[in-house]
């Protein structure tokens, strides 16, 4: 009779992990399966990260169990094994990392919240900004009027929000046609305020690309777009992660990926008004496609492309005079 | 140089270097004291005072005095132009071998973060690739100690191949193997701009991202985003991958890569970057330097010192003070 309480007891106290996150990678627990964690060992790093409330810059530390735990030794969240299991699985049926840990880093911008279905911001898109940033830098400010930045399809805000924060004295506007995009980059414009140099702002409007012109939104300076440029007929080709998960608006260009890239154009070309900078990002393939279609706008002054990192031309950077018509 | 006049505190920089001095001349003067304490106790007792039984305790206080000569001699041969920065960029990398580099390099990374937690240096990875079946084909670590450590003075012997012989687990028939890592650490030159740059340097850089296969962009979302920089004329590499985004791998890749440049010349006594061929790194970073035997018998042995121990243990797990203070003090 005595022995009842005694087997009883361990079901009282509290169950030991039975795995400390910095082993996990390299002794997996059947619970979690090998492959679930070595398919993509850095997005599991990023989730185990998120899971155990540690900072998220930690993430390097778990694919290496050499490297010491961050925080010096600090327990991970209660119930992180629960809920690592969570995000393993979510994260296997397709689910973006970032949405799943809510925010994601850009550039200078530090957690950025991510939410679908909201594009996410796409590493090749810090070097749009690097080259907006070092053209705006370069050239002669002889004004001390503000610069007027408008980023067409603006989704999470980070373009401008990114520029803002790396210059003074930009103002701003980002433009979309989904409300949930508006909303969210009204997030980020409220979360990232105190991170705008001085003279710099943004607020987010709801806008599609076609309806700029009659919206009145004109006369800006600088216009940054990376606008949905996938083709109709690839995007059923894309993986399922961007397909089933992030707006279709935002990646669906149309038949030859180019439909809202035209309304670019053509904004700048007659609805802007003034002289301008306009520089987008596009897929492989289309900046020479774009450079050619500006030849019949009398205000294109002039263009090129550039590469990324990869080697892919998927960059434009186009002078405006703010004539208006075509030639 | 600012003027400081007598109202403003001076900077940080001169009080850490006053701080160091300071440390040094009571060392100094702790052995000085402790010797002339002997001195005088070993004339008293010859001259009959009967202080005899004091000499063994002064004896001992002058041996552990001396003890603390080890550190400074070690802070003699720090001579170099970067030997005091606090922040180096170590990588391990395996050597021709397979699984048996592979498991090398891990055994070294263990063997070197334990000697930074002794040392109460910190360490970051910045990047890994591991190896097929087990260990890393290579790791990048970034260490930082407090001012005043002299950790690439003390880690810049390290650079070099070391050579690993033992009955290899890996192998079925259970032969003795010789496997090799190579080991390079430069400096993460503080106040980079200010203090040395290397010329053109962005110009003469390649970088590759690891999303070069596919479309990227809009078509993917993947979270990798190590970048890999490239200094063409002189044929080095880093690789970055500790941060979330690739601007921020980026920019340590650069600031990695150029201090690496500028430690390259200096090892070599180069004026100009151009005067930079890959012979020379490999003369300078690829020579043997160090054997860690386990079988058939059990011993490190530095190949630029002669230092041998018969602790590889000891070695493995992070005691390296003898061995380091026996490369750096080594004329």
């Amino acid at each position: 009779m005595r022995l009842l309480p005694l087997l009883r007891l361990p079901l009282l106290l509290p169950r030991p992990p039975s795995v400390s996150p910095s082993r996990l990678f390299s002794t997996p627990p059947a619970a979690f399966s090998a492959a679930s964690l070595s398919a993509d060992p850095c997005a599991a790093a990023h989730l185990l990260t998120y899971a155990c409330g540690y900072p998220p810059s930690s993430f390097a530390a778990f694919l290496s169990p050499p490297a010491p735990l961050p925080a010096a030794g600090d327990p991970p969240r209660e119930g992180w094994e629960e809920e690592f299991g969570r995000l393993l699985e979510r994260h296997g049926g397709g689910e973006p990392v970032q949405y799943l840990v809510g925010s994601w880093d850009f550039h200078c911008l530090a957690e950025i919240i991510c939410r679908a279905p909201v594009l996410i911001p796409r590493p090749e898109t810090e070097q749009l900004v690097e080259r907006v940033i070092s053209s705006l830098s370069s050239s002669p400010s002889s004004s001390p009027k503000p610069k007027r930045l408008l980023d067409i399809g603006t989704g999470t805000g980070c373009i401008p929000l990114a520029v803002g924060a790396s210059l003074p004295n930009v103002e701003a506007t980002g433009a979309d046609l989904s409300p949930a995009a508006v909303a969210l980059a009204g997030e980020n414009a409220a979360k990232f305020r105190g991170q705008m140099l001085p003279g710099s702002s943004f607020e987010a409007v709801l806008c599609a690309a076609a309806e700029l012109r009659a919206s009145g939104l004109a006369g800006f300076g600088v216009v940054t777009a990376n606008p949905p440029y996938i083709p109709t007929a690839t995007y059923h080709t894309l993986e399922p992660t961007v397909r089933e998960h992030e707006d279709r608006l935002a990646l669906d260009g149309g038949g030859d990926g180019m439909d809202v890239t035209r309304q670019v154009l053509e904004f700048c070309a007659s609805g802007n008004g003034v002289e301008c900078e306009l520089h987008m990002e596009l897929d492989e393939g289309q900046p020479g496609k774009v450079l050619e279609a500006c030849k019949r706008y009398k205000g294109f002054v002039g263009g090129r492309a550039w590469s990324d990192y990869a080697g892919r031309e998927r960059f434009v950077e186009i002078e405006w005079s703010g004539e208006k018509g075509e030639v | 140089m600012s003027f400081h006049t007598a109202a403003e505190s001076p900077p940080a920089e001169l009080l850490q270097a006053q701080a160091l001095l300071d440390s040094r001349l009571s060392v100094l003067a702790s052995i000085t004291g402790a010797l002339s304490d002997f001195q005088s106790l070993l004339e008293l007792s010859l001259d009959g005072a009967g202080v005899s039984s004091l000499l063994p305790e002064a004896s001992l206080s002058l041996s552990s005095s001396l003890l603390l000569l080890k550190p400074l001699r070690v802070a003699a041969s720090f001579d170099g132009r970067y030997d005091a920065e606090a922040t180096v960029s170590m990588s391990l990398a395996a050597g021709a071998g397979g699984t048996e580099a592979t498991d090398w390099v891990e055994m070294l990374s263990r063997m070197y973060t334990r000697y930074f937690d002794a040392r109460g240096w910190s360490y970051s990875l910045l990047s890994s690739s591991p190896g097929d079946v087990t260990g890393y084909k290579s790791l990048d670590y970034e260490v930082t100690g407090a001012a005043g450590d002299y950790v690439y003075g003390m880690l810049k012997k390290e650079k070099g191949a070391h050579r690993l012989v033992r009955v290899s687990p890996f192998n079925s028939a259970g032969k003795r193997m010789t496997t090799f890592a190579g080991v390079t650490v430069s400096p993460v030159i503080k106040d980079l701009g200010a203090k040395a740059s290397v010329p053109n340097f962005e110009r003469d850089c390649t970088v590759d991202t690891m999303r070069s296969g596919g479309k990227g962009g809009q078509n993917v979302n993947k979270v990798e985003t190590a970048v890999r920089m490239t200094h063409v004329p002189s044929g080095l590499v880093v690789k970055v991958s500790k941060e979330r985004t690739q601007q921020g791998n980026r920019r340590i890749a650069s600031k990695l890569l150029q201090s690496r440049v500028l430690a390259l010349m200096e090892d070599l006594r180069l004026e100009e970057v151009r005067e930079i061929n890959g012979d020379q790194v490999e003369a300078a970073w690829g020579r043997q330097i160090r054997n860690y035997v386990l079988h058939p018998y059990k011993q490190v042995k530095d190949l630029r010192s002669g230092y041998e121990t018969a602790d590889v243990g000891g070695v493995l797990d992070g005691k390296l003070d003898d061995i380091l203070e026996s490369v750096l003090t080594a004329r």
